[in-house]
């Protein structure tokens, strides 16, 4: 009996120093430490991102307007810093998601015939396709098979009890809108925040003003675009200084690099680093992390090889989670611009922000070749594959009050007056930075996307 | 004595007639700047609404007749302008069309007063390569203004008159806190927002 507890210590112990050996033999030998084989048993259930259906969630919101309907200021637009932005994006998207699916579907008619008294508007980053929006809402009904594809939605809260909550949707690939209304009590608490939220938007009175390209039937857009009106005061800064975090002339700061890692990886006390010339190395489990002395972080996650096509619906729920858990650790402000889909993969690009203005690259002066967004993501098989984004540092300045006086007519003259005549409808036209090159200054600029390309318009202050 | 005073009457009263037409031909001087710029000869005060364009059939065609309201010459006006006598609470009225470009586009706001013509808003400018038109234009508060739109294009001039009664603000408050109810309507079907949804210090900045 003594002899088998013995021979059960001896192999007992035989296996503790081997794995002591192996474990200080990997350390040694190889580049990175892995994390404890505990780590992995533990961490790898509750890797896999689940995709959750949301309430219509996956749409993402580009503008948020406020009906005011005084004569000079049309729209409000609520910006996505702004304290209520959040609730009100939330009870918006749910509202269309509950009436696109159990509201009813009055019927095509044309954008003249909508009945919009005060009303709210959420234009989107590109247009969702019927199938992709159908799938996205969990809608089974035939009726939708009417929205070919979409970028706008028009709802018009219900402000008694009882009566009924307007949709109209419109449409992309035609003159029509389409016409959706259910009765207020199957959207009592969204109907009552909306109401609220844009009675109090329109009391604020304040300077942010809008008008409508379809409103004002501006010949050069062929959708609803918000765009803002000249004379009225923003918030801007005349110019932006940006610098790379953790590197000094072209030197990695390899010490203090390691902050950088940390939002990445579930515990950052095991993660190997590698040290290079031009950039860093992180690596622990399945999650690589580079950076770049150009100040580019790439994130990549070992991915199983997809079993099934990755919708963008799957997409933006996943890179959502994903933003909320861990990007938001290192972005303060970005914004949906834009995706390409193939058959496994889905990648989402992003600009950053500052101060609720996008910041935009320029796609003729790119800081790294191949990224023409700051923010890239990629996801296959429902989870995020590889990451792509330009860290920047931004030195603070107070921002100034200006006066923005560049009508849209200016920027369109102009487009029009370097370009020629416009062969194609004007896809999207905003104001944002133009981040051109780190050592100089962004300036705030029309931007105007056309046919693919992206013209800018620099902004005079007062 | 009779005949005397009758006498004098009906030369005062001659001449009073007589001078109406006199003084209500006079214009300030720039409204006269305005309406040179654009070629036009004066502006008929007998008439409240016109258009003119060379393009129409004899030029002239009055409020009465069939025609397209929102094109005025190559300007087509796509907001701000869709009647020709209109009364609005705002003072500031944005006006945009679609136009050629290169054309002279002028406002024109002015009042008629006993003596003439008094100009209250002048702007002028030319269609860039887009052709938008874009302007913002102040009334006056409480008062009947008229609004003569000129468009200048190839050595031709068209215009419309508008009328534009501004009224009160006070008059707008008050009819919108004017509450209607129905008959069968009862005192609570007014919506209120239930406190617990809302936080308490609701900040909402831009």
């Amino acid at each position: 009996m003594r002899y088998i507890a013995d021979f059960i210590k001896g192999i007992l112990l035989v296996v503790l120093i081997a794995t002591s050996i192996y474990q200080t033999g990997k350390l040694w030998f190889e580049e990175t430490s892995d994390r404890n084989f505990f780590y992995d048993i533990l961490a790898r259930k509750t890797e896999r991102v689940q995709v959750i259906s949301t309430d219509g969630r996956f749409i993402k919101a580009d503008q948020v307007g406020v009906y005011v309907g005084t004569d000079d200021v049309q729209y409000t637009v609520i910006g996505s810093g702004a304290t209520a932005y959040r609730s009100i994006e939330d009870a918006l998207l749910k509202s269309i998601a509950t009436i696109l699916n159990s509201g009813t579907y009055v019927g095509p008619i044309k954008d003249a015939d909508m009945d919009l008294k005060e009303h709210l508007v959420l234009t989107t980053p590109f247009a969702y396709e019927g199938e992709e929006l159908k799938k996205g809402l969990g809608v089974t009904t035939s009726e939708m098979d009417a929205i070919a594809s979409t970028r706008a939605f028009f709802l018009v809260p219900a402000l008694k009890e009882g009566s009924a909550v307007s949709l109209y949707v419109e449409s992309d690939s035609s003159d029509d809108v389409h016409f959706f209304q259910i009765n207020s009590q199957a959207l009592t608490i969204e109907n009552e925040m909306l109401t609220y939220y844009m009675q109090r938007i329109i009391e604020a009175n304040n300077n942010s003003a809008y008008i409508s390209t379809t409103d004002y039937d501006l010949s050069y857009f062929d959708r609803t675009v918000l765009l803002p009106v000249q004379n009225k005061e923003i918030r801007y800064h005349k110019e932006v200084f940006w610098r790379i975090p953790y590197v000094q002339q072209g030197q990695i700061d390899y010490e203090g690099v390691r902050a950088v890692a940390t939002p990445f990886y579930a515990n950052a006390a095991a993660v190997g680093q590698v040290d290079y010339d031009d950039s860093v190395r992180f690596r622990s489990g399945d999650i690589t992390l580079r950076y770049s002395n150009k100040g580019l972080l790439t994130y990549e996650q070992v991915v199983e090889a997809p079993t099934s096509a990755t919708t963008l619906n799957e997409a933006l729920t996943v890179a959502e989670n994903f933003g909320k858990t861990t990007l938001s650790k290192v972005l303060s402000e970005y914004y949906l611009a834009g995706y390409t889909m193939d058959d496994a993969t889905v990648t989402l690009y992003y600009n950053m922000g500052y101060n609720g203005f996008p910041i935009v690259m320029d796609d003729e002066q790119q800081l790294v070749p191949e990224v023409r967004y700051p923010l890239e993501v990629t996801i296959m098989n429902g989870m995020v594959a590889k990451v792509n984004i330009l860290l920047r540092d931004v030195e603070e300045l107070l921002p100034q009050v200006e006066v923005f006086n560049t009508p849209y007519k200016e920027a369109l003259d102009w487009l029009i007056e370097t370009n020629g005549p416009l062969t194609t409808a004007v896809d999207k036209m905003y104001l944002g930075y133009r981040w051109h090159s780190d050592s100089e200054g962004m300036k705030l600029n029309w931007i105007m996307e056309v046919g693919g390309r992206k013209y800018f318009m620099e902004v005079g202050g007062r | 004595m009779k005949r005397w005073i009758r006498k004098t009457l009906m030369t005062l009263t001659l001449l009073f007639v007589m001078s109406v037409p006199l003084q209500a031909s006079e214009v300030d001087d720039n409204t006269e700047a305005f309406l040179s710029v654009f070629e036009l000869e004066a502006i008929d005060l007998d008439f409240h609404l016109e258009a003119f364009d060379p393009e129409m059939d004899g030029g002239y065609h009055d409020h009465g007749a069939e025609v397209d309201l929102s094109y005025i010459g190559r300007l087509k006006v796509t907001r701000g302008l869709d009647y020709q006598q209109f009364a609005t609470f705002t003072c500031e009225r944005s006006i945009a069309g679609n136009g050629v470009e290169g054309a002279l586009v002028g406002a024109l706001v002015y009042e008629k007063r006993e003596k003439g013509i008094v100009s209250a808003h002048i702007s002028m400018s030319t269609l860039g390569a887009s052709g938008l038109y874009s302007e913002t234009i102040d009334f006056a508060e409480n008062t009947c203004q008229y609004l003569m739109m000129a468009v200048r294009t190839g050595g031709h001039t068209s215009y419309r008159v508008y009328e534009v009664t501004t009224k009160e603000a006070a008059t707008k408050e008050f009819l919108e806190n004017l509450e209607v109810r129905f008959m069968n309507e009862k005192e609570d079907d007014v919506v209120t927002v239930p406190k617990v949804l809302l936080p308490a210090t609701t900040k909402i900045e831009f």
